[in-house]
Order: structure tokens, then sequence, then C-alpha cells
């Protein structure tokens, strides 16, 4: 009998994420086995065209997580993530008084960013949200008041405008949620200082080529590296990644093609030196920002184009969805494909549920992870990689979460043949077979120089190890 | 007894399960589609005006197919290429409200590829055209009538076939006219598009025989009591005949530089031969 099944992925780690589609569905996948295959376990929301998922936001506390869902009705939804109770909403369209007005003054501006800061002193929340025109504006809200009806209308709201020409396609705030990157088409990307909303920084566009043209900007998409709001990464529509330094100049500090589709999804790993990149043909590669070399692609037959890449904040895992309606989940470092699940509308975002394995068992999510979850998972996952010696070599995880996984790699090695694994093995100079599988090899030492530090004492990119074509090329 | 006999095995009942498989009780499946690009087709709300046309410094292969595609499709309007682009023609059929543009392309004088946009907002879907049998070749050929066609569409399974299913629908008017016994088919099998296109009759056994004969007998009325007439049908080939094989599905309207796909085809995804995506 033939085979009439798929080669089945190795299965994740236990985990909670949500999806987002442009059908204004949100689904909850949760994975609970060691090394299962995650279900949908709820789906909130009623499908509709105008209630359209177009940015989410997951702010996450010391105690609660809080999720902004920003719709195409000019509504933000402020829900809880664990059970989707709609905590408050706000609507953009009743900000300003009058609806905001997109480049060619039509009224049918469009959100295309959200995001939700901390939790103040105050215990309130504000919420940044940006259109496509470019209007920003910064709204105050209270959590607690669940008011399903309409509107905070006691919070105040500030509006600004943030580009001059074209039209907004990404916004980004950094992890010390100071300051906003905004870029678009026909608009370079822009750095604002949200407390007083003006722009400390304006990238300059790159020099003119060897043809003495230059292409028009085109930001599709934007990061930080780490904690460090100097660090910016943005990608194009022109296929190209660039890294600015804030503190150093307006131009890119370093800039690579990548293929030949615009860049859609960027997105900064925990360790403050890699970048996921996604492209609108469905490639899914990640970069080490201080050389600008491909670590290497993620292959899953992603057969659509990348909308968002999350980033698990414990966990070596990242998923990333879009329109070919899958949700994958990938090993960060090995780059394989551990599961995907297919969610049957084309997906616009998806976050990762950061407190679902403390959630799920406390105690053992402490053992476990090697870490724990209640303090900050990203800043510890660093600390502890920057620790290890060795480079290029089979080591264990240096988070701890290393225990967790090895039940993957198990799993793999049982699917593997003999001849493979003995030549896996001759590569293996000194690693250590018996701990650890192929599956994790290839995990990279990158903190030992990373670029990553405090983000109080930020080091200057100049200091970034370059090679000397690449200075030539800036 | 003999036993019962087994069904044959074949690809497609050995085809990879597939997960994207659309199913008829799936309430998010109606939610798409009562929301889709398609959707004001399907409520009827407006009715299809397509423009077609051919690639730069065409065949005379090319317009010999497009004339005859232009027989097929109802509402059809062939324009002169010239020397426009894609994007120049997508703007100017949006200005005149029609509802898709099908481009056929060449390549050393032989129809190679197909490519539909659906205005005002997508999608594009490319496909590699094959085995292109034009009327004249095909033996026996009828001569369509201007009546507007049924259409048929088999076998389109999945999500992304589903979408297709759709976007080929949508050439199509809604209202078929019976009288004109036509019938346009799009049938996938193994991710390959299969486009007939035929006349029926449903006719009495012994009348049909009698036409072949040629014979003239009208004596043998057997009492005034109406008999059950065996019906036979009988079908005939209109044509152009050719093979449509989806390479990319974009979202929006044709954009290569800047543009969002929702399906690509890639090599990796060849990797079994019992794997379909449509």
């Amino acid at each position: 009998m033939p085979r009439t099944d798929a080669v089945a992925p190795l299965g994740c780690p236990p985990l909670r994420a949500l999806s987002f589609d442009s059908l204004g569905l949100i689904k909850v996948i949760e994975n609970s086995t060691e090394t299962g295959h995650p279900q949908v376990v709820a789906r909130w929301g009623e499908p509709s065209s105008q209630r359209s998922i177009v940015s989410v936001s997951l702010s996450s506390d010391e105690d609660c997580e809080v999720l902004a869902v920003a719709r195409r009705n000019l509504n933000v939804e402020i829900l809880n993530p664990s059970s989707g109770a709609l905590c408050s909403e706000v609507n953009v369209r009743s900000l300003n008084g009058n609806p905001p007005k997109n480049s060619e003054g039509m009224e049918s501006a469009a959100l295309i960013g959200v995001h939700l800061f901390r939790k103040e002193a105050s215990g309130l929340r504000s919420v940044l949200t940006c259109t496509d025109s470019g209007i920003a504006s910064l709204q105050r809200c209270s959590i607690q008041a669940v008011d399903s009806e309409g509107s905070n209308d006691d919070s105040s709201a500030v509006s600004w405008a943030v580009c001059k020409m074209g039209s907004i396609s990404c916004m980004k705030v950094d992890g010390s949620e100071k300051y906003a990157a905004f870029g678009g088409d026909g608009a370079e990307v822009t750095l604002y200082d949200i407390q007083s909303q003006s722009s400390i920084w304006e990238a300059k566009p790159p020099r003119r080529d060897n043809n003495g043209l230059m292409s028009r900007p085109y930001v599709t998409a934007s990061t930080f590296l780490g904690n460090d709001y100097r660090k910016l990464v943005i990608g194009t529509g022109h296929h190209q990644v660039r890294l600015y330094d804030i503190g150093a100049r307006r131009r890119p500090m370093m800039a690579f093609d990548f293929l030949e589709s615009p860049i859609k999804a960027v997105e900064a790993d925990t360790d403050g030196n890699t970048v996921f990149v996604g492209t609108g043909n469905g490639d899914l590669a990640s970069f080490d920002m201080r050389s600008g070399k491909l670590l290497g692609s993620f292959k899953g037959r992603v057969s659509g184009s990348i909308r968002s890449i999350a980033v698990h904040p414990i966990l070596p895992v990242i998923a990333a969805c879009g329109l070919d309606r899958f949700l994958r989940v990938f090993h960060k470092n090995t780059r394989q494909l551990l599961t995907r699940i297919f969610l049957k509308q084309p997906l616009v975002a998806t976050v990762f549920d950061t407190k679902y394995p403390a959630a799920l068992e406390r105690p053992s999510g402490k053992a476990i992870l090697g870490v724990d979850p209640e303090k900050d998972g990203q800043r510890s996952l660093v600390q502890m990689e920057g620790t290890e010696e060795e480079e290029e070599e089979d080591e264990p995880f240096e988070n701890g979460a290393e225990d967790l996984l090895l039940t993957l790699g198990k799993a793999h090695k049982r699917k593997k043949s003999k001849k493979r694994r003995s030549a896996d093995a001759s590569k293996r100079k000194k690693g250590n077979p018996s701990t650890l599988d192929s599956v994790f090899e290839g995990v990279h030492e990158r903190n030992q120089k990373g670029l990553m530090k405090e983000c109080d004492e930020p080091e200057p990119v100049t200091k970034l190890r370059r090679t000397r074509k690449l200075k030539r090329k800036v | 007894m003999p036993p019962p006999r087994k069904a044959p095995r074949t690809i497609e009942n050995t085809r990879e399960a597939d997960e994207t498989i659309a199913q008829p009780d799936d309430g998010e499946l109606h939610a798409e589609d009562a929301t889709d690009e398609f959707s004001a087709h399907f409520n009827h709300e407006i009715t299809p005006q397509l423009l077609i046309t051919s690639s730069r410094w065409c065949s005379t292969i090319t317009i010999k197919f497009i004339a005859e595609l232009l027989k097929v499709l109802p509402n059809a309007h062939y324009y002169k290429r010239g020397s426009y682009e894609i994007k120049q023609i997508v703007k100017y059929a949006k200005n005149r409200n029609f509802t898709a543009i099908i481009i056929v392309h060449d390549n050393r004088k032989d129809p190679n590829g197909m490519l539909i946009i659906c205005l005002p907002e997508g999608p594009t879907a490319h496909f590699k055209l094959s085995s292109l049998v034009l009327s004249k070749k095909i033996k026996g050929h009828g001569k369509p009538t201007s009546h507007l066609p049924e259409l048929i569409l088999n076998n389109f399974t999945t999500r992304i076939g589903h979408r297709v299913g759709r976007m080929m629908a949508s050439l199509f008017p809604q209202q078929p006219n019976f009288r004109g016994r036509r019938v346009v088919t799009f049938h996938n099998q193994r991710d390959f598009i299969f486009f007939r296109h035929h006349r029926y009759i449903f006719e009495d056994k012994e009348a049909s025989a009698k036409l072949k004969k040629g014979a003239s007998k009208e004596s043998d009325k057997k009492g005034d009591k109406p008999r059950k007439v065996p019906i036979i049908s009988r079908l005939q080939e209109c044509g152009p005949r050719f093979t449509l094989k989806l390479l990319s599905l974009q979202n929006g309207t044709f954009d290569t530089k800047f543009g969002e796909y929702e399906w690509v085809h890639k090599a990796d995804m060849d990797t079994s031969r019992r794997r379909f995506f449509m």
C-alpha cells in the first residue's frame, strides 16, 4: 500500500498561541502534551469582513496579560487573552471627533498598527494606534471598567501626524515603550518620542545605486533589536533588510537583499542579534544582524505570504502565519518545522501566550524551563546563554528548556535511519551524543560578543563587527 | 460466489491526507464565501464583463485561440495588447467596470500561459496552459450557439481549489440558458484543470437510430398508448480543449514586484506524487 499520509512534523512543546484572521476571528491554539500537535481549543468572535483584524498587541506584565486587537472598522478591542472576555473598547473614529482621512482625502482610512502599553502606576493603560494616513493617536483607557457599549469618554486622547507624504504601513514600539518607529509606502522610517509626540530621528534614503537611480522609500516591517531603541531593523518592499543605528547616523549601518519578493514581516529574536524575515512569497529565514549573514531558511512548504512572526520569549520556538492559512511553529535554532495547523482563514497576526506553561503547572514550569517565568523571561534567557563558552558544537539548551525539548529530539531520533545517524555522529567532533540529538545541532552561541546589553546603557552600534565588504556597501 | 471486486487503487484515491479540504458543513467556509471578492457575483449583483488580451507580439495561433475563447465566454471583449503594461490594462479595465481580465501568453508561437485577474480587488491566478486543441482539430466538432452556457466544476475540493473554482465560475453569467444545451466543464484532476466545451442532446433511442440509418419509415405506430421510450443523451464537443495548471494565486491585482501571494507553487512541494493542492 502506498504511503497516503504526509510525514508528520516533530511536534512542539506545550504552548498556547492565538491567531487572528481577516474574518475577525480569534482562534486559540493549545498544546499541552510534551511533543504533540496543537489543537484549536476556542474561537472568539463572529465572522464578519468589517471586523477583519489588522493588528494586535499583547502586553504582558508580571501578574496579567492584556491583548489589544485593532479591527478594520477602526475599533480597538482590549481583551483578556486567557478567557477572551472584552475588557474595554476604543474607537479611533471617535477619538478625533471626525474620522481620520487617508492620503487622498477619502474617509476610508484603515488602522495599520496598535500597541498596548504596560500598566501605569495609576492602573490605566495607554493604547497607541496608527492609521495608514499617518495619524497616530495615544489614548488612555481603564481595563477594569467593563462597559461594553462604546468607548471610554473620560479618557484623554492625543493624536499627531507621523507622515508627511505617502502612507504608513508599519508601526513598532521599542521595548522600553518610549519610542515608536513609523514607516510606510513613500515614507522613510521615523522615530517618534511618544511622550512629546515629536520626531527624534528620521532615516535618510540610501545613496543612489551605480545607475544613479534611487528607489522610493517603502518600509513594510520594522523591529527593534533586543530592548535597545537605537538598533532598528526594517524590511522594505524592495526586498531589502536594513539595520539602522539611531545614535550613529541616518543612513543604514547595513543593508542586504533577501530574495526577490517584498519583505512582509521582520521580528527580532530575544537574543538581540538574530532577526527572522518573512516575504510576500512565503520565504522565511533568519539573519545574524552583526554580520548580515543568512543563518538559514525555514523549510516547511510555506506557500503563501508571511504576515506575522511571533517569537516565544522562553521556549526556542517561533510561529509564523500568513495568507496560506497555516500557522507553523519552527524551532528557532535548528529551523525545523515542529508543527503546523490549518486555521481556515487568511491569517493576519499571531501571538504566543507567554504565561501558558506557567499556567499549566507553575512549579514544574520553573523546574523545566530553568527560569522563573514570572520574572523577565527574555532577559534571563540571554544572560544564561551569555555564560556559554563553546562555539559551533552540540550543546544543551542554555536556558534549560532543553529537558523539555529533549523528548522532541528523541522522537526525531527514532524516525531517522541508522545510516544518517552514524553520519551525524561522525560529523560531531566532541559533542555528547547521548544527551542531544542532531535536532539541536547547530545551536549557535551567538551572545558572546552580543549586541544586547542592558537597555539602560546601550552600546553604540558603531562597534558592530562588520566585514570589509559590508563597510564598502554602506 | 466470487469475492466482491475491490476498487482499483489510483493516485487520486490514495492521495495524501489534506486537512485543507473544504467541508460542506463548515460555517467558516460559508462566512468567507459570503464576504470574499466573488460574493457580489454569486449574489447576482454584477454580471461578468471580461477583457481578453494577449501577450505582446502574439502569434496567430494565440489570436485563433482567443477568437474561440470569445465564443465560449459570454460578455468577453478582445482588446489588442499594443505595448501596454498589465498594470495599465488593469487600471483601464477597472475604470470601465470589467470584472476580469484574461491574458493569454505565448512562447515561440505556442500559447503557454494564462493569467486571470479578477477586478477590482483580485485575486490574480497564473496558470500554465498546455495541450491546446483548437475546435478545427477536433473531429466532428460542433459550432456553439450564443446561448449562455451551463458550467460544471469538478473536484475543486481544497480551500485553494474552492477559491479557484469560484474564480472560474465568476467568469460566466449565472443564468444558463438550458435551451441552448451548451456546457462548459472545468474538471480538476491531480491539480490539472481540464477545460472542455460540449453540446448535448437528449433524444429517444429509436429516433436517433433512424437518423443514423437515414431510413424514413414512419409506419411502425403501435397503437395509441404512449409507451416508454428509452432516452439517450448524445454529446458533441465544440472546442477548444486545453489544460491549465495553477502556478500562483496572488492576493490583489497583478503586481509581481510588491504583490503578496496566497499560494505559490514551489519546488519542495513536489516531493510526493500523491500530494495535490486543489
